[in-house]
């Protein structure tokens, strides 16, 4: 069953600041993702997937786009396309298509995303808030939960979002025991 | 003469004052977003002290030669954020 397909892409935005590189790695029982991104401009980015679940071994070339970015005083809110296309280990066509939309402020964050793949559809929904507002050289501290419907399972999953410098790394445990681990960096 | 002769020491040892800016930026919220403006005004040739807060939404920084201000406009909204006014 391959489940929870793609979730690196709402570790963090799918296009960032221009010449931006973003390792991320996912980690959960039914999927081990690796996605390297650079962003042409902030608008475009560029980059490579590896997505290895229980059933299928998917390799993409990607390409996201930033529609349209909402800058306020004190937050910030995004529409993206997503898009990826390769092959699995069968070296038949595999691709994404989707779309994700989000708005954070300094103590408020919700996302949502929707992917069309090969073989399934993924919604996938986050909200959280942070304890404290954080500042440049501070610990960031989120507590947040993920609801993800992918074919006919769903989960929603508890987790902790913690940031500092360069470096981003996300915890939780879902209600179907399933341990989440993504680690993401900018350079 | 003491004044003449820093003055003097100024001018012929190459000495310029350097010039402070102050920038209010729409759109920052966290410190990813410090990063990429940082990244992008370090571009710009002679930027200094660059200085990004979250709290007040300003950014800093010092230069000894003239930075034209579209080019430090241009810098931040290639970072992804808008810039509201210079502040002078």
């Amino acid at each position: 069953m391959i489940l929870f397909l793609l979730s690196l892409n709402v570790l963090a935005h799918p296009v960032i600041f221009q010449d931006g590189k973003e390792i991320m790695t996912n980690y959960q029982p039914f999927l081990q993702e690796y996605n390297f991104m650079y962003s042409v401009n902030s608008k475009n980015s560029l980059g490579f997937k590896q997505m290895n679940t229980k059933d299928e071994k998917m390799s993409l070339l990607t390409y996201n786009h930033l529609f349209k970015r909402f800058n306020g005083n004190d937050s910030q809110g995004n529409i993206y396309l997503l898009t990826g296309m390769g092959s699995n280990e069968d070296s038949q066509f595999s691709y994404n298509l989707g779309l994700e939309a989000d708005w954070e402020s300094r103590r408020i964050y919700v996302s949502g995303k929707t992917v069309n793949m090969s073989h399934n559809n993924l919604l996938r929904l986050r909200t959280g808030f942070a304890p404290y507002k954080a500042s440049f050289e501070d610990l960031n501290m989120w507590l947040m939960v993920e609801y993800t419907s992918f074919g006919k399972n769903n989960e929603v999953t508890p987790f902790v979002r913690l940031y500092y410098d360069f470096l981003l790394i996300e915890v939780g445990y879902g209600l179907n025991k399933n341990f989440m681990l993504n680690t993401m960096f900018h350079f | 003469m003491k004044l003449v002769i820093v003055a003097l020491f100024m001018v012929f040892s190459g000495f310029v004052f350097a010039k402070d800016y102050t920038v209010k930026v729409n759109g920052m919220v966290c410190s990813f977003c410090v990063q990429g403006i940082q990244k992008n005004l370090k571009k710009i040739e002679g930027l200094e002290k660059i200085d990004v807060s979250l709290e007040t939404k300003l950014v800093k920084f010092s230069s000894e030669k003239e930075v034209p201000k579209d080019a430090v406009k241009k810098a931040i909204e290639n970072a992804g954020y808008s810039v509201v006014e210079f502040v002078e």
